[in-house]
Order: structure tokens, then sequence, then C-alpha cells
């Protein structure tokens, strides 16, 4: 009677999760195509945002990237204007409060940081996320590659200096450390 | 409510003089001399802000008693206290809107809420510190050296200057130079109001150790516990530390023996006040040597209070000719 | 009950976040600004709706024995639908949503609609239940993220309420602020309902 009773169950629960795996799996070959479209949309736009005088861009295979110290980089883009290198995006996933942050560094030719742009992260809504508006993301602006940058809690940051976001250190500190390491990216294998 | 039922019991009665009124006014006399040394060394706001901690206390304590239809007690004077605690607390430079908010937080929220006088689980002027200090981290670590000509009713617009801690630390304040133990000892040094003035603090603990209003045992744990560690885990290798500085800076002194010793959060029992006291040294320590701030006394004294019942219940003296019970 | 009653319980008397205490996660994490309280509250009731539908619908096959697992797989199922959507269609909307969109699966008050109504009632009251249950969870959402947004921000929806001289208590958009706010809003509806109680008895 018991062994029935389970077997029965079984199959009930097994019906149940299959059904949901299937209609899942369904919906999932619908939108991937979409989906993985809407992102590599999202990562093109952002390298454009940090370098809008480039033209079109393109990848350039660096080695060592996804190990050691660069272990959080993803990709390096050149973006040429008119044929030329102006300047380099790199595509780095420092880990975050909430998971990875997936971000797009810029630095031009002069050796200076155009600016940062957010993909996605998971950060803590109103806090963390706060690293995706102007008032902290433009700190990174015309910032020189000569020296790391450090975050600092409040005051007045001299030049390699960021301010963090009152509450979300981590978030900050994160958010710094991908620029960093597309700093070293820079200087050390591109130069 | 009051019971109003009157018991009867046979004799002999112990007869004590001691009212929460007179306990209170002890300690309002024991931080005399420290508030001395506040209005030399930062001037008359530091008594403006004190004095405006205090109205803003006594007046939470009566508008809340007055809402809810309880007796007013504001003459016992354990808001006036708590006051002068919180104020010690503040720097001197906050503007005087954030006294008045923590004044409200530390009698309404601390203290009445959970029942009033004696039941608070927490120390109210610490708590309402870590409230303050976590709501307006800026304007609560404007730090000023002493002598500084402060203005009085409007905020002061200063760049802040490193304390002692901070020196010690080395993240902000690097490089600068420590100021002597003299001065650590006088009190010719920034930080809040009432915590510079180690010989104001200590003369003013005496007293009450002398009254028996506080015992010896949370303080003297509590300071000699936090020089062991810190002369232990120096920063250049073991048994190197400046266990003399440590123990001089920051609230040492004014949480050891005023804040620490509150009779609601701390335990009851004779051992449970020595736990407390080494609890409090260590976690201090830590916060101090390893952790992310300068200073941890507040942060300390916050967690064994809410320890102090655990504590307690573990440390019960045994009644007298009561045996265990063999199974 | 009526369909109409089924409804608006979940509204006020029966307000999963203030009465019920359910759903507190989200309820303290998410509130920092009401814009995110609003985002997660109509999120969250779609998959509630979603859920107590399927739930009704199913009812009757789900044996008594395995239905947790079976809620949560079904709950689970609903949320991915959802993200999928958002992800491809609406892409902007799933960026704001960010991280509550993951959330919503450990939001109690889908799994305990589920047990306590859906399995036991028809399609109809338990959309409606579902409904009700979700806008109060939005109502109550609002509530708390307008005191914390603007005591901890100085703004309310993103637009700046007071000058430059008002310095917002950061505390309130922290964690702390969350459980004090809440704590405080329950105390207040507590001391309203006994008043009434007292005012009934009288």
């Amino acid at each position: 009677m018991r062994n029935n009773e389970i077997v029965k169950l079984g199959a009930v629960l097994c019906a149940i999760t299959f059904s949901v795996a299937l209609i899942l799996a369904l919906a999932n070959m619908a939108t991937i195509d979409r989906i993985n479209f809407i992102n590599q949309k999202a990562q093109s736009d952002a390298r454009q945002a940090v370098l809008p005088a480039a033209s079109d861009f393109e990848e350039i295979n660096v080695e060592g990237l996804g190990q050691g110290d660069y272990k959080i980089v993803k990709n390096v883009y050149a973006g040429k204007s008119s044929g030329k290198t102006i300047g380099y995006t790199i595509g780095v996933g420092p880990m975050g409060f909430g998971g990875e942050i997936d971000m797009i560094v810029g630095i031009d030719e002069s050796g200076k940081v155009t600016g940062i742009n957010i993909v996605n992260f998971l950060e803590t809504p109103g806090l963390g996320t706060k690293a995706d508006e102007p008032q902290f993301k433009d700190q990174y602006n015309g910032k020189s590659i000569d020296k790391p940058l450090v975050v600092i809690k409040n005051g007045t940051p001299k030049d390699n200096e960021i301010v963090a976001i009152s509450g979300a250190t981590i978030s900050s500190n994160a958010v710094t450390e991908g620029v960093n390491t597309a700093i070293k990216v820079v200087k050390e294998k591109l130069k | 409510m009051i019971n109003n039922r009157l018991i009867v019991s046979s004799s002999p009665h112990v007869r004590s003089e001691e009212t929460v009124s007179s306990v209170m006014l002890d300690v309002v006399i024991a931080l005399t001399p420290a508030l001395i040394a506040a209005a030399y060394f930062f001037g008359f706001r530091a008594l403006l802000v004190t004095a405006v901690t205090v109205l803003s206390c006594v007046v939470a304590e009566y508008a809340w008693q007055k809402v809810n239809h309880q007796p007013i007690t504001i003459n016992d004077w354990s808001a006036v206290v708590t006051g002068i605690l919180l104020a010690f607390n503040l720097p001197a430079t906050v503007p005087l809107w954030m006294p008045v908010v923590g004044g409200f937080f530390a009698i309404i929220v601390v203290k009445q809420f959970f029942g009033g006088l004696g039941q608070n689980f927490m120390n109210p002027a610490l708590a309402a510190r870590a409230f303050l200090l976590a709501s307006w981290p800026v304007e609560m670590t404007k730090w000023v050296d002493p002598f500084s000509n402060l203005p009085l009713l409007k905020t002061p617009d200063v760049i802040s200057s490193a304390t002692p801690l901070a020196i010690l630390k080395g993240t902000e304040a690097a490089g600068q130079t420590m100021p002597s133990i003299t001065s650590l000892f006088l009190g010719n040094i920034g930080g809040t109001i009432g915590e510079t003035s180690v010989l104001m603090l200590l003369i003013g603990g005496l007293w009450l150790i002398y009254r028996k209003v506080i015992s010896w045992r949370i303080p003297v744990t509590f300071i000699a516990t936090v020089g062991v560690l810190t002369f232990i885990f120096g920063k250049d290798g073991f048994f190197t530390g400046n266990a003399i500085y440590h123990v001089l800076s920051g609230g040492l002194m004014l949480g050891a023996f005023f804040m620490a010793t509150d009779y609601a959060s701390s335990p009851v029992t004779p051992k449970g006040q020595i736990i407390m006291g080494i609890g409090a040294g260590i976690i201090t320590s830590v916060i101090r040597l390893y952790g992310g701030y300068p200073e941890g006394v507040s942060y300390s004294i916050l967690l064994m209070n809410i320890a102090a019942p655990l504590i307690d219940r573990y440390t019960t003296p045994v009644k007298f000719g009561e045996v265990k019970v063999r199974a | 009950m009526s369909l109409y009653k089924e409804f608006s319980k979940g509204l006020v008397k029966d307000n999963p976040a203030f009465v019920q205490l359910l759903g507190m996660c989200p309820t303290l994490a998410v509130t920092t600004s009401v814009v995110n309280g609003i985002g997660m509250g109509l999120s969250s009731t779609a998959v509630l709706i979603g859920s107590n539908v399927v739930i009704s619908l199913l009812r009757k096959l789900i044996p008594s024995k395995v239905r947790i697992p079976a809620f949560i797989v079904i709950i689970a199922g609903f949320v991915t639908l959802i993200d999928m959507a958002l992800k491809a269609y609406f892409p902007d909307l799933s960026k704001a949503l960010g991280i509550f969109i993951p959330l919503i699966v450990v939001n109690c008050i889908i799994l305990a609609r589920a047990e306590a109504f859906a399995s036991k009632n028809s399609v109809a009251k338990s959309a409606a239940d579902g409904l009700g249950m979700g806008l109060g969870f939005t109502l109550a959402l609002i509530i708390l993220a307008s005191l914390r947004e603007i005591l901890g921000n100085g703004t309310f929806l993103g637009m700046s309420l007071f000058g430059e001289a008002f310095k917002p208590a950061i505390i309130m958009i922290l964690p702390p602020g969350a459980f004090l706010g809440l704590g405080v809003i329950l105390g207040t509806m507590n001391w309203f309902a006994q008043r009434k109680k007292r005012g009934e008895a009288k």
C-alpha cells in the first residue's frame, strides 16, 4: 500500500515538474535569440557611450584574459575612427554586493578614462544601484591612468580618488576595481 | 500601571536613603568636571549643545508621558543624565537640530517604547549616538582641535581634523603627529564634547565608585582588557602595541565609567559585570585594531548590552544551601 | 464571501505585509524608494494572480502530501517565465527591476496564499484573492517606501521635496531604517486598532 502511494506521489510530482520544465524550455527557445540580440546591442551601445568619437569597434585578442590579475576582464575592443585607433573599451565583471557587475570602461589614447557604462548589475536598490547614476559614474570621467584609483569615504577627492556612495562601500569598491583592472590591461598589455 | 496593593512583611527591614533622583544627581555631579573641561577646550558651543540635548530629552519624556497619560517623572533627573551623556558623545560642531533629534530618539524610542526607566535594553545615549552617526555620518565626524573659537548658533564650517585614534589607525590621518600623553590625559585633543579629558572623567568615575553608584568591576575590567589586548597585538608585532595611547584615547574612559555601567542594560551579577567588561574590551580592541572604524567603544557597549540578559542568566549566584540535584 | 470581499480583504483588513506579516524580506529590502516599491509590488501581484489561478485550476489534481514542492515548482516556473518575457520584450523595465524578479520566488506571500486559499477555492475567487493581496502588498510597500525615501533621501518618486538645507537621515534608507520604519508603522496600526476596540467596548 505504502509503496503504491509513494509511486503515485512521485509520478504526479514528476508530471508537474516535467510540464513546467517543458513550458520553460519552449519559452526559452522562443526568446533566447531576442535576448541574446538585446544583450549584444546593450554591450555595443555601452561601448559607443564610453567612446563616442569612435565610429566602429574591433575586438582585440589579448592574452591572459580571464586568469590571474585579469580574471574579471571579459573582452577588449579597439575603438576606431577613420581607420585609426582612438581608444579602447574593456569589458569587466567585478564582484559587487549582489553578484557580478557587468560594465564597460573606456580609455582613450591620451591615457585618460573616458567613462564607464554599467550594463547590468544586481546591487541593492537605492544604495548600490546609485553606482549607475551620473553623480557617481561621472567621477571616473577624465581620470588619468597613471596611478590606480582609490576609494575614499567622504571629503574632497584628489586626482586619483573616488568618493564612495554613502552606505554602499562594497558596490563603490567593486566598480573602482573594475576600472583599475581595465587600466592595468591598457598599461601592461596594449602599450 | 502602578500596583496599589500594600505588601505586609515582617522585620528586619533595610532602609536606604537612595532614590532614583539621588543616584541621578550623583551622576550629574560626576559629569560636571568633564563638562567644565568641555567648556574650557571647546568653548561655549559645547555647553550650548549640551543644554540643547538635555532640554530635548526632558521635553521628549514629558511629552511622551503626557500623551500616554502616565505620571510625569522628569524630576527624577534620568532624562537629564541621558541628555548630558548623549551630548558628550557628539562633536562640538554639530548643527543644533541634531541633538534634538538624538534626544527624542534616545528617550522615546530607546527608553519609553520599551517601558521607561529601568526597562531599556540598550544604553539610550549610545543607541541615539549610533542612530545619529548612521544618519548623518559627515556631520557626526567633524572634529575640531581645542580652542577653535566656534560660532555659537551657526553651524561651524570647518574641515575635519584628525582625532588621536584616527592617527593611530593610520588610514585617513596617516602621517600626522600623535599628541603627547599629557595632552591625551588633560584633554587638549580633538574628539567629542565629553570624551577628551581623561583626568576629569577619572575624577568623576572615582566619585561614582566612592558613592557606590557604580561598581568598579565593569570600568576596571573594560579598561584593563583594552590595555592588555592593544599591547599584545601591536602594529609592529606582538607585545609592541601602544597600550597607553589606546587607553587614554577615544571614548574608552567615558564609556567604561558612565555608559557601560547603566543599570538597566548591564548585568546585575558580579561575575556578569566582569564578563561584560572583558567582552566590551575585546570587541573594542578588535574594532580599533582590525575593524573598519577608528573607534569601537560605543558598538562594543551596545553589543554587550544585548548580551547582558544572557550573561545574567548564566552567572546567577547559587542560593545559600542550594544543592545540585543528582539524577 | 462575495468575489469583491475576497478581493478587498487583502487591501487593509488582512494586508499581507502589515497584518499577516508575510513577505518581510522584500518589504524591508526593496522599500528604499517609492518607485522600487511600486515596481516590486506590481511584479509580485502579477506572479501572485498567475500562480493562484494555475494552482486553483490544478487543485483537484495535486495530492495533499506533495503540495508544497508542487506549488514551489509552479511559482518558480511563473517567475522564470516573467523574467524571460521582460528580458526579451521590455529590457529597460527588466534592468530597472533588476534583482526584484528573482526575489519574488522567495516571497512568502505567494506560497502562503497558494497554500491557504488557492488550493481550496475556485479559480475566480483565487484570482480575486491574488489581486487583492498583491495590491495590498503594493500599498504596504508604498507606505513604508514613502517614509524611508522622504526621511532618508529627501525625495518622493525621485523628486526632491526639500531644499538644499535638508539633510536626510541616511539611516532610513539603510537596513536599520527599514526595521525602524516598519516597527513604527505596525505600532501605529496597533494603537489605532486598540483605540477602536476600546471605543467599541464602551
